[in-house]
């Protein structure tokens, strides 16, 4: 199957096995190697990607799901200036985020200050639980996730005015 | 380009006629529609499809959510997080606090409402939820059209659908409850354990006018009982002590009698939520 879709900001077009898992096509034909496979269930959540803007665990998603959609993985996302703020307030915070969780964690916490204006600590639980590791605690990321929002909104309403 | 297993066929409609059609050409096709379901069952680097797979995500009108003075209707694709944040005004509370314990979290982007309530393993939250609220469901194949309630969609855990139906939409009535309480209690010891419970109350000047509670066990055990419901309509709030009791034992002996499979500790678990259901309307 020919499969295209827009990844990183880039259409791409790539022949594939329609049902291989999208972390698998990822990893082996993009060499994206920031999306890790651990589990294979979905549970574990250092896999996830954004389709269409939307976290989503990319090694329970076949490759024929994401035809004309758009994929981001944390590659595309570390040139965006979101990026940088995130990661500056996670580590001001006192969160350090390891390799295995960086980018499932980092996708997670951009869609929740994309989507939303103010959060609740049970909003960034919920969105958090989806993923497992437990190298930094949960306090020092909500810190850094709600300075983070912060951060954004500001520069928003800076732009609007 | 890697090795693959051709002998699968994918499916990918992209309206809804082509689905129906496709449908009826391949009845034996598996609905690949959030696909936990059936991506969750291959654990290894490939995963396994049926034969025959017919994915309708690429469906935009089966996304959509319409909201009329009455209803609203829910496009059965719809990813469970959309309806959350599309509807948190719109859906009922009770649907709501179901939608949100679906687990775990990062599921609901990509688990699908109509995937979610047409899983025989996935027969309480939402689907009480829904069966409470009188939920109907559009179904649909090339020749005909019919709508049903949802309890008619499982006979004895199977679905009922015949092989050329697929469902289409689901409407809920919107009417205004003075109290609807769900609550979820798992056994931490098995997992599959969930006793899950919903009641919507209607009562004007402190008169119980309306009461519905639906326990549901496992997925398996689906247990209302409007004897029950009878007896405490018409009643006025708070509930006397007496009353209570009585209720409860009463209760208590119809779930012997009637509901011989719930083990003791189910029992336990059911009696006491009920407990707290009779306490939280009178002191709301």
């Amino acid at each position: 199957m020919i499969l295209n879709f827009l990844l990183n900001n880039q259409d791409v077009s790539v022949e594939t096995d329609p049902g291989i898992r999208l972390s698998t096509l990822l990893r082996e034909n993009f060499n994206l190697l920031e999306t890790k496979e651990n589990c294979y269930r979905g549970h574990c959540g250092s896999c996830t990607v954004l389709i269409n803007n939307t976290p989503a665990p990319s090694c329970i998603i076949p490759a024929f799901t994401v035809r004309g959609k758009e994929v981001v993985t944390l590659e595309g996302f570390i040139n965006m200036e979101e990026y940088e703020i995130i990661t500056k307030s996670l580590k001001n915070a006192g969160s350090d985020l390891c390799n295995y969780c960086r980018q499932g964690r980092i996708l997670v916490i951009y869609s929740l200050i994309n989507n939303n204006m103010e959060l609740t600590d049970n909003q960034i639980f919920q969105a958090l639980s989806g993923n497992r590791c437990e190298c930094t605690d949960f306090k020092s990321l909500k810190k850094g996730i709600k300075h983070a929002l912060l951060t954004v909104n500001r520069k928003k309403r800076a732009k609007l005015r | 380009m890697q090795n693959y297993d051709k002998s699968v066929l994918f499916l990918l409609p992209e309206n809804t006629s082509e689905l129906l059609s496709l449908r009826k050409k391949h009845p034996e096709a598996v609905i690949y529609s959030g696909g936990t379901e059936i991506t969750l069952k291959s654990n290894t680097k490939h995963l396994q499809f049926p034969p025959v797979v017919l994915y309708t995500g690429y469906i935009d009108e089966l996304k959509k959510m319409k909201k009329t003075e009455r209803y609203l209707e829910i496009g059965a694709c719809t990813a469970i997080n959309k309806i959350i944040d599309k509807g948190k005004r719109v859906i009922p509370e009770i649907l709501l606090k179901s939608l949100e314990s679906v687990n775990p979290p990062n599921f609901r982007n990509i688990t699908t409402i109509g995937g979610f309530i047409c899983s025989s393993t996935n027969r309480n939250s939402v689907f009480t939820v829904l069966a409470i609220l009188d939920a109907r469901l559009e179904i649909r194949s090339a020749a005909s059209s019919r709508w049903i309630g949802i309890n008619q969609l499982f006979s004895e855990g199977i679905l009922t659908l015949a092989p050329d139906e697929i469902l289409l939409r689901i409407r809920i009535f919107l009417k205004d409850y003075t109290y609807n309480f769900y609550r979820e209690v798992e056994n931490s010891n098995v997992s599959e354990e969930k006793i899950t419970f919903s009641a919507l109350v209607n009562s004007p000047k402190d008169n119980i006018s309306f009461m519905k509670f639906v326990f549901s066990i496992s997925s398996s055990e689906i247990i209302r009982d409007k004897e029950i419901e009878s007896e405490l309509v018409g009643l006025g709030l708070p509930l006397n002590r007496k009353t209570m009791d009585i209720t409860i034992n009463h209760f208590s002996d119809r779930l012997s009698k009637k509901y011989k499979n719930i083990s003791d500790y189910q029992k336990y678990i059911v009696l006491n939520l009920f407990r707290w259901f009779l306490m939280k309307i009178n002191y709301y």
